[in-house]
């Protein structure tokens, strides 16, 4: 237990100070520590890990199987409510990175779409796909719920150090660019309207190719 | 029994007829099923197994070799013909009938919830737009969406019919709900709603993709009962959903 506890809090310091480029600004910034709402699951994940059956595993395994299938075929909803389905059943850093992820490419996905079919404005803008309105909470509670978890979970298994494997570095600086992304747009007003586009740069090319 | 003449031999021979049309043949309907919600028959021509939801009604034949042949009489599978074995048969079909005629279910909007943590899934924190079901008595809280930014968004008010469920859904999605409650069973029924392409369902969990979602995982059972213990009359539906008010997060 003790060792558990360190190693733990090994992942944790580790995550707190890690430094991440931002994929879009190519910044340099320190992640932010922990939310209270990551380290409220990350403890749930430990107090229940013995509880753990294989046919849990066996469960989220087939989930991830399906949300794998529908990320690649670019339906990233299909594949958000497959991965979110997951953990549940065995949390593994794998389906938090990936339920993160294919939600916001859902989202822009969804936007984008509405956007192409909306009608021209008078003055020749297209008019608002997203608002401001939930923007910045929705972002910023989906990191910590999906991205920070999966971060975590992937550095606990690694020592307490962020994996070298390309899709946890690119989740990383995925969320970082996201996090700059909601903390600006907390300073905006409701009615201002997300840029698509910086959504978009944030994501990248999928994680999954 | 029925009997007929051979014609080529002017034989008279006794048979039992096409499956439902014997005399003997009596009506029965699923009325014990397993904790996914679904009764399992064996389809003899395929050696398939087929789910059947409770109270479906059937056309039963008297039992031979040990075995009962049944010929479904609604639902999904209306027509098929599948077979219990006899101690089976004796188990799960039974003579309570569906009521013939929808429940109602009145659901009306109430607040959206920021972070309402789900114990089931891990303390997961979820933006909820409540809701209050009233069905046959019952009140139970609903989640009416969970998952925003466009990928899915609460129902509109409306009236809805509720059909009957099809197949078991994925048990994956809802198994790790019995963990934090015991008691939950018959979660594998989920009922489509027609609206669109008839994917939102009334359906137990803590996530609700535009779905009307029973949160009280205690109290599914009761809510699938006040459900699936009815037919409207062409036996595609089981409650008439009205929905009221509006919600306070609409996209």
């Amino acid at each position: 237990m003790n060792a558990l506890k360190t190693t733990w809090r090994l992942a944790t310091v580790s995550i707190w100070f890690a430094v991440s480029v931002c994929a879009a600004e190519n910044t340099e910034q320190p992640h932010e520590p922990l939310s209270a709402d990551t380290l409220r699951i990350l403890s749930n994940i430990d107090r229940r890990a013995s509880e753990r059956t294989e046919a849990d595993k066996r469960a989220a395994d087939s989930l991830n199987r399906d949300g794998e299938r529908a990320y690649r075929k670019g339906n990233y909803r299909a594949a958000r409510t497959a991965f979110s389905n997951s953990y549940p059943n065995f949390p593994t850093a794998f389906a938090y990175i990936m339920t993160g992820d294919s939600h916001w490419r859902a989202a822009l996905q969804i936007a984008r779409s509405h956007a192409a079919s909306s009608a021209m404005g008078t003055n020749g803008s297209r008019a608002c796909v997203m608002s401001n309105e939930h923007f910045p909470h929705d972002l910023l509670m989906d990191l910590d719920q999906h991205h920070e978890v999966g971060l975590a979970l992937a550095a606990k298994a690694n020592g307490g150090k962020l994996p070298s494997e390309p899709l946890v570095q690119r989740a990383s600086a995925e969320a970082a660019c996201l996090r700059n992304l909601g903390t600006r747009y907390e300073t905006q007003p409701a009615t201002a309207c997300v840029d698509m586009d910086a959504l978009a740069a944030c994501l990248g090319a999928p994680l999954l190719q | 029994m029925p009997q007929g003449r051979v014609p080529a031999t002017g034989a008279i021979v006794h048979t039992a007829g096409a499956l439902g049309t014997g005399q003997d043949a009596s009506v029965q309907y699923v009325n014990l099923v397993g904790t996914d919600g679904w009764l399992q028959a064996q389809d003899d021509a395929t050696m398939q197994r087929i789910a059947l939801p409770k109270y479906t009604k059937v056309l039963v034949s008297p039992p031979h070799l040990g075995r009962v042949k049944f010929r479904v009489q609604e639902g999904a599978h209306l027509g098929r013909t599948l077979s219990l074995s006899e101690a089976n048969a004796r188990m799960y079909l039974g003579s309570k009938s569906s009521v013939q005629q929808p429940a109602r279910m009145m659901v009306t909007y109430g607040r959206y919830v920021e972070r309402w943590i789900s114990e089931a899934r891990g303390g997961q924190p979820i933006d909820q737009q409540m809701a209050t079901v009233a069905i046959n008595g019952l009140t139970v809280a609903v989640t009416m969406n969970s998952v925003w930014n466009g990928l899915f968004t609460p129902l509109e008010p409306g009236e809805y019919k509720v059909l009957l469920p099809d197949v078991p859904h994925r048990g994956n999605m809802t198994r790790f709900y019995r963990d934090t409650e015991p008691r939950l069973q018959f979660d594998q029924v989920w009922f489509p709603i027609q609206h669109g392409d008839n994917s939102r369902y009334v359906h137990v969990g803590n996530v609700s993709d535009g779905c009307v979602t029973v949160l009280d995982l205690a109290r599914w059972a009761d809510v699938h009962e006040a459900l699936i213990s009815h037919r409207s009359p062409d036996g595609r539906s089981v409650a008439t959903l009205t929905v009221r008010g509006t919600p306070e997060r609409p996209r």
